[in-house]
């Protein structure tokens, strides 16, 4: 097994498009929407027809949080150095959200782990990173917020370390994770920690 | 003074040429509540459960009804309650009574109504067509009560 210069990095398409087909849906109708509900009689009564009104019940519908995470690589991806893993994130609740991002690269069953440089946002949808253009989330801070059925371009900038050979896999996983409830108009608004919406990008030494 | 009691009584025909001249008071009462469906316990256990809706979200079963009660003395004739969907939600199922899928223009029972489908014609209307539920009872006894239900999907 000979070391693998960077520039023979493969990401495998095949693999991406059965890894990443997760479908986006919107969550229905939005946070703080009040369902109201009245319903009318009409009868006879001593040969005269009445109506009657019921009272009106209202509910307000709640914010429900979800995220959908899918690789917009659509085929093998060369690099001669860094490699920019590409992904789209949507929120898919029902309210304004910010996500938690987390580029995990010790995947189970990694030959090797990417090194992970940066995430940021692909300001100008190029699907490349732009330095000075695009914008570097910083380490522990959240996406902007996103409104409902809204969508953002995702880079994760990540290195090959040298041990890497030919031959040899990895792969990155992509989490996001809604922050907090902010945007919710509900007073009695409960936060839901969401399971990860993971989305992985399998990256191969060729 | 006869007069003038005359032309009052004048006045207040003109006014409301419909209402007969002793009003019937009113004896049918209505009272809506919502609850939502929950599916509770595990296993052989589980089975759902109708909770107070302290938090909804979009995908939820709503539990619609109407309690009616006749406190009147005499019988209510021709008893048809009828409840318009919220635009949030769809019917979740179909149910003894009957539905309209325009407005309330029509009804019928869902499985013989249909709907508009661009150039081809029509189509066999859906729950997610259905804009207005519809009960007819044709009597309702002095002193009677019963509920009427229909269950709803939060979109």
């Amino acid at each position: 097994m000979k070391f693998c210069p960077v520039h023979c990095l493969l990401l495998s398409a095949a693999s991406a498009a059965a890894l990443c087909a997760v479908s986006v849906r919107a969550e229905g109708v939005p946070a703080g929407s009040v369902i109201q509900n009245t319903a009318t009689a009409s009868f006879t009564h001593n040969g005269v027809t009445q109506t009657v009104d019921s009272n009106i019940v209202s509910i307000t519908v709640n914010e429900t949080l979800d995220a959908a995470l899918a690789s917009q690589d659509g085929g093998p991806i060369t690099s001669s150095g860094d490699v920019v893993l590409r992904f789209l994130l949507s929120n898919t609740g029902n309210g304004p959200e910010t996500f938690n991002l987390v580029a995990e690269p010790a995947v189970a069953g990694n030959d090797f782990d990417l090194i992970v440089d940066k995430i940021a946002i692909d300001t100008n949808a190029n699907g490349v990173y732009d330095d000075g253009i695009d914008t570097v989330i910083p380490g522990g801070a959240a996406t902007p917020s996103l409104d409902a059925d809204a969508s953002i371009a995702i880079l994760v900038v990540a290195l090959v370390p040298a041990s890497a050979t030919d031959g040899q896999n990895s792969q990155l996983q992509l989490t996001a994770q809604a922050a907090t409830g902010t945007g919710s108009t509900l007073a009695d608004f409960t936060r839901v920690t969401l399971a990860s919406d993971a989305m992985t990008a399998p990256v191969a030494i060729a | 003074m006869k007069r003038h009691l005359l032309a009052a009584a004048s006045m207040i025909l003109v006014a409301f040429p419909g209402t007969p001249l002793l009003a019937q008071p009113q004896s049918v009462e209505l009272k809506g509540d919502v609850k939502v469906v929950r599916v509770v316990g595990e296993g052989d256990e589980k089975h759902e459960e109708l909770q107070e809706p302290t938090r909804v979200v979009p995908g939820d079963r709503l539990a619609f009804s109407t309690r009616y009660i006749n406190s009147g003395a005499e019988p209510a004739e021709d008893f048809v309650v009828t409840n318009p969907l919220p635009s949030a939600v769809m019917l979740a199922e179909d149910g003894s009574f009957d539905v309209s899928v325009d407005g309330g223009k029509t009804y019928g029972h869902l499985a013989s109504l249909e709907v508009a489908n661009g150039d081809s014609g029509s189509r066999p209307a859906t729950l997610a067509d259905v804009t207005h539920v519809r009960w007819t009872l044709a009597r309702i006894a002095p002193g009677a009560q019963g509920s009427l239900t229909y269950f709803a999907v939060v979109r």
